[in-house]
């Protein structure tokens, strides 16, 4: 323990310097005085006396410098002597220092905030129990994937598997959340009707209140509610007391048993409720017989795997289960399976591939950061080469020298570091604000700290590794000759090829990126440009849903939409109202095989897929859609009259090829036993997204087949607010409980659609500008100082008569070299790795020549400016200044 | 021949500052250098601030402790005394330089019966 005593000891030698210090001083003087007084009794004059004291006692400074090594700890503080002096060093090269600190400030930033996106959108484990365990059980039927299951599907699997250890079945709905005994509006709210072990499926508890024992499932039981946490702060202001409450649930009686935690979060879902009983409550409406349990698929489901059990033993076991339904009902199940999907894959999606090329884009910025920094301490090693020689040459040791190398190293590190962390925050915060909302599992991302250190090491040891090498080389160059030369040429040869390689390579990388962001730029412009097959500007929609009680008879229903209609049209700036049940660009709600007439019946999973849409009549010239051929839906294709279809031209084309689709007859589902006569064919709308070639869709008259929801679409001149208040004022006008939610414009709509590519745009976009600085900071930094190290030359050949124009050509082709070398490399590089984005890219081939062309153009163009500053500098050098410099 | 006077062999200022506190008790830096000069019969050359860098260095080591009084005429001075410490650590030193300075005696004296 000796070593610790003696630590302390010195440890408060450090902190009490200055009392120290004076008590070594009075120890002195009293020692001196004592010797002198001993002289004086020795009869020495007091002028001897003093001196003789002095002379005994040998140097004073000697002694206290002894004492203070003694006394403090002498490696801390060399450390701090050496702090002092490499940041005043780094003080007296702000160029240098500010470059430095940019470029490691920008890439420990930029990449720790890109990294936290990816890492906690794509790499994080999901918040749940055990989530490899998980797993989505999609249907397919035919060529249809991930399709849910039926009621029927779900028991089965349920009771004959051997693999999971729980299966749970659940659906969105919405409902209209009253509170119990009030009057006032009902609000409308996403919820899940979940089968109750659904939470002890998933692992996670409440945390407040209880979660679904199993007897909530049974039928009989009460309706009961779960609040997600941020819905329980919006509404009830994050009250405890809400457990226990009462309130309505789309009319009925509920009661609040519990609260979510805030990490559980579902997108989009306020609540969570019992199911009572799996199969009547998962049915919808009246209409559903017994068939239709085991025909209509509405339940997603998820499972948690037994342990030991692998997906693929899953799979197996759920293929041996549907082999089993098919031989009990041939037809239904004819062409039906399932797939299994870890839940964490089915998250992540399809996000997955634009962010594992981010993922590589940061790699490559952080390669060029290092680039950089190898750069800049190389160059800044070489300059110092005379002031390393000059320090060897006075006695340093070299572990000395490449002890004050390293401190500066750490210290440049830890200051762009600290730029970087701050760097990182701000760019994550604007990050997932540009980030649009539909990105899955935004509300995560928290700055990751593992890759903030990675960032930070990779950075410093690249400071070290390339500010200590020549460091080391420098040392061993003989002294004599470095001083004499001034240290003009003892490095500069191979550091100059290695900084021309590092150039190039970080033009090639930097030229990768913009590539890519270039490519993405042009498709996300390419999305831009598709016609969507109607016109989106002016239109403000939004959702009514007429609470299902009081609307179950058609005939209600029926009426409220036609008043409804009627005072729409009537509000002033309004030029078209459509009343739909879905939105154009965001897929189909529903979708069905016709049957065409006079062709031979198909099988189930077979036939054309036709998306469905049940429109008003003002729908086509409200939306603008264009009428091709034929009349458009009318008032009069009610509930009285024969059913009447309009089919868009990729239906006519799909369904009648070669033929004349008008006045032909179908029916609209493979089952249904009534015929259609389609009156009239309308253009191509982009239901199912801009990016996607259209697909076969029809309109059918919300009269003769009216939906639940009502998406109504104004075109108004009015603004999307006044419109929505307007709105508000008719619907509620007509029935004072009914809620109108999700206003939105339709170019809000549509931008959402694009969420994904906008925000890979965005961050790769980010990802080429700092690639583009970094690697201008690095084209110029290597240019400039290779022109101040060549003052001298410059000088000569000016005094001899080169023009100043040759000079700067001469310095600027210099600089361009290892410029065009990187272009061709990373041109060729670009050439193969923009393959793998493929699938990121809309209407551009991943070698469109326009877009390689124009970001090389772009990036010799830069390249050229950051080599033309320096070169103007070379030129306006005085010759004769020039001669006599070092 | 003029008497040479010797440096303080490395590691023997330890010694002899021990050897000095646990004769005399209590004692100040520079009662410390007289007695070593003094029990030398002058013949070191005691650079005498060479003291308290030693000094420093033994109650860091915890075997001597200091404290501030006043000497017999009335002067400020810091007093140093040996710690138990100290001692056990004095009684190992004298020990193995009496055993050193033994082999060394032994080593020398044919060398010196040739001259």
């Amino acid at each position: 323990m000796t070593w610790l005593r003696v630590f302390i000891h010195r440890l408060r030698g450090l902190f009490l310097k200055r009392e120290l210090e004076q008590e070594l001083e009075d120890e002195i003087r009293s020692h001196l005085e004592m010797q002198f007084e001993d002289n004086l009794r020795l009869g020495m004059s007091p002028e001897e006396a003093r001196r003789q004291a002095r002379i005994k006692l040998g140097g004073v400074t000697q002694t206290q410098e002894r004492y203070r090594e003694q006394r403090g700890l002498p490696m801390l503080e060399t450390l701090l002597q050496d702090l002092r002096f490499g940041a005043r060093m780094l003080k007296k090269n702000p160029g240098f220092t500010l470059i430095a600190v940019l470029t490691l400030a920008l890439g420990i930033g930029a990449t720790t905030a890109i990294f936290s996106v990816v890492y906690h959108v794509l790499l994080k484990p999901l918040s749940y129990h055990e989530p490899e365990q998980l797993v989505w059980v999609w249907g397919e039927q035919a060529a249809r994937k991930q399709m849910p299951h039926t009621p029927a599907d779900f028991l089965d699997y349920q009771r004959r598997n051997q693999s999971f250890a729980q299966m749970a079945a659940f659906r969105n709905m919405s409902f209209a959340l009253g509170s119990a005994g009030q009057s006032a509006q009902p609000e409308r709210v996403d919820g899940r009707i979940v089968s109750a072990n659904y939470f002890a499926l998933l692992g996670v508890a409440p945390r407040l209140g209880r979660s679904f024992a199993p007897e909530d499932g049974l039928a009989g039981a009460s309706r009961l509610v779960l609040l997600s946490h941020s819905y329980w702060q919006q509404r009830f202001g994050g009250e405890a007391a809400i457990v226990g409450q009462s309130l309505t649930l789309s009319g009925e009686p509920a009661t609040i048993v519990g609260v979510m935690p805030p990490d559980f979060r579902e997108p989009g879902i306020a609540l969570w409720t019992n199911p009572r009983q799996i199969v009547p409550d998962f049915v919808t409406s009246a209409r559903d017989d017994l068939t239709s349990v085991r025909r209509n698929p509405y339940l997603s489901v998820m499972a948690r795997l037994k342990p030991g059990v692998t997906l693929p033993q899953a799979q197996a076991d759920m293929d041996a289960i549907t082999a089993g339904l098919r031989q009990e009902y041939p037809d239904l199940y004819a062409s039906k399976g399932v797939r299994l999907v870890a839940l964490h894959e089915f998250v992540v999606g399809d996000t997955k591939l634009t962010l594992l090329l981010l993922f590589g884009a940061v790699g490559l910025v952080l390669l060029i950061v290092c680039a950089n920094v190898a750069n800049l301490t190389m160059a800044r090693a070489a300059t110092r080469t005379k002031e390393f020689a000059l320090r060897a040459a006075l006695g340093a040791g070299r572990g000395r020298l490449i002890r004050q190398l390293l401190t500066e190293s750490v210290l440049l590190a830890v200051a762009g570091g600290i730029c970087g962390v701050g760097l990182a925050t701000w760019g994550l915060n604007l990050l997932v604000a540009l980030s649009p909302k539909a990105v899955p599992r935004l509300a995560e991302i928290r700055l990751d700290w593992r890759v903030l250190m990675f960032a930070l090491g990779a950075s410093l040891l690249t400071g070290i590794v390339f500010g200590v090498l020549p460091a080391l080389t420098s040392a061993r160059v003989n002294l004599n000759e470095t001083l004499k030369e001034g240290g003009r040429d003892a490095v500069a040869g191979t550091g100059q090829r290695t900084r021309g390689a590092l150039v190039a390579a970080e033009v090639a990388l930097a030229l990768v990126v913009l590539v890519s962001a270039g490519l993405l730029v042009k498709s996300f412009w390419r999305l831009q440009q598709v016609n969507p097959g109607f016109d989106a500007a002016r239109l403000t929609t939004m959702l009514v849903w007429p609470t299902e009680e009081k609307y179950a008879d058609i005939a209600a229903s029926r009426a409220f939409i036609r008043e409804l209609s009627a005072r729409l049209e009537k509000l002033p700036g309004t030029e078209g109202v459509a009343i739909s049940n879905d939105l154009p660009i965001r897929g189909s709600d529903a979708s069905a095989t016709p049957v065409v007439e006079g062709r031979p019946p198909f099988k189930p999973g077979e036939g054309i897929q036709v998306g469905r849409h049940t429109v008003n009549a003002a729908y086509f010239q409200a939306m603008r859609v264009p009428l091709l051929r034929g009349r458009a839906l009318t008032e009069r294709d009610d509930e009285n009259a024969p059913l009447s279809v309009v089919i868009n031209e990729s239906a006519a084309n799909a369904l009648w090829p070669g033929e004349d689709a008008l006045g032909k007859r179908m029916k609209l589902a493979r089952l249904a036993t009534a015929w259609a006569e389609v009156v009239g064919i309308v253009g191509d709308v982009k239901h199912d997204g801009l990016h996607l070639d259209s697909q076969p869709h029809m309109y059918t008259s919300h009269l003769q087949f009216p939906w639940a929801t009502l998406r109504i679409t104004v075109r108004s001149s009015q603004g999307a607010t006044a419109v929505a208040a307007a709105v508000r004022g008719v619907v509620q006008s007509l029935d004072p409980l009914q809620p109108v939610s999700d206003v939105r414009t339709m170019e809000t709509v549509m931008a959402d659609a694009n969420a994904g590519r906008q925000l890979s745009l965005v961050l790769f976009s980010l990802f080429a500008v700092i690639a583009l600085v970094l690697a201008c900071i690095g084209i110029y930094g290597v240019t400039a100082y290779s022109v101040s190290r060549r003052t001298r030359e410059l000088g000569i050949r000016m005094a001899l008569g080169a023009e100043r124009r040759e000079v700067s050509r001469l310095v600027i082709r210099q600089g361009m070299t290892p410029v065009l070398l990187g272009l061709v490399t990373g041109l060729t590089a670009a050439f193969f790795l923009t393959r793998l984005m493929s699938g990121l890219l809309f209407g551009v081939s991943t070698n469109d020549p326009l877009t390689f062309a124009g970001i090389a153009t772009l990036l010799v163009a830069i390249a050229l400016l950051a080599c033309w500053l320096p070169a103007r500098r070379a030129t306006e050098v005085d010759p004769m200044v020039a001669l006599r410099s070092e | 021949m003029q008497q040479q006077k010797n440096e303080v062999l490395p590691g023997t200022l330890n010694l002899m500052v021990l050897k000095t506190l646990s004769t005399l008790g209590s004692l100040h830096g520079y009662g410390i250098a007289r007695r070593i000069e003094q029990i030398s019969g002058n013949a070191l050359q005691l650079n005498q601030g060479t003291i308290y860098p030693a000094l420093l260095h033994l109650e860091q080591m915890g075997w001597i402790s200091s404290k501030w009084g006043v000497s017999e005429n009335n002067r400020r001075a810091k007093y140093y005394s040996i710690t138990r410490a100290g001692k056990k650590q004095l009684a190992a030193e004298e020990e193995n330089w009496r055993r050193a300075s033994e082999i060394m005696i032994r080593f020398l004296a044919p060398t010196e019966e040739n001259t």
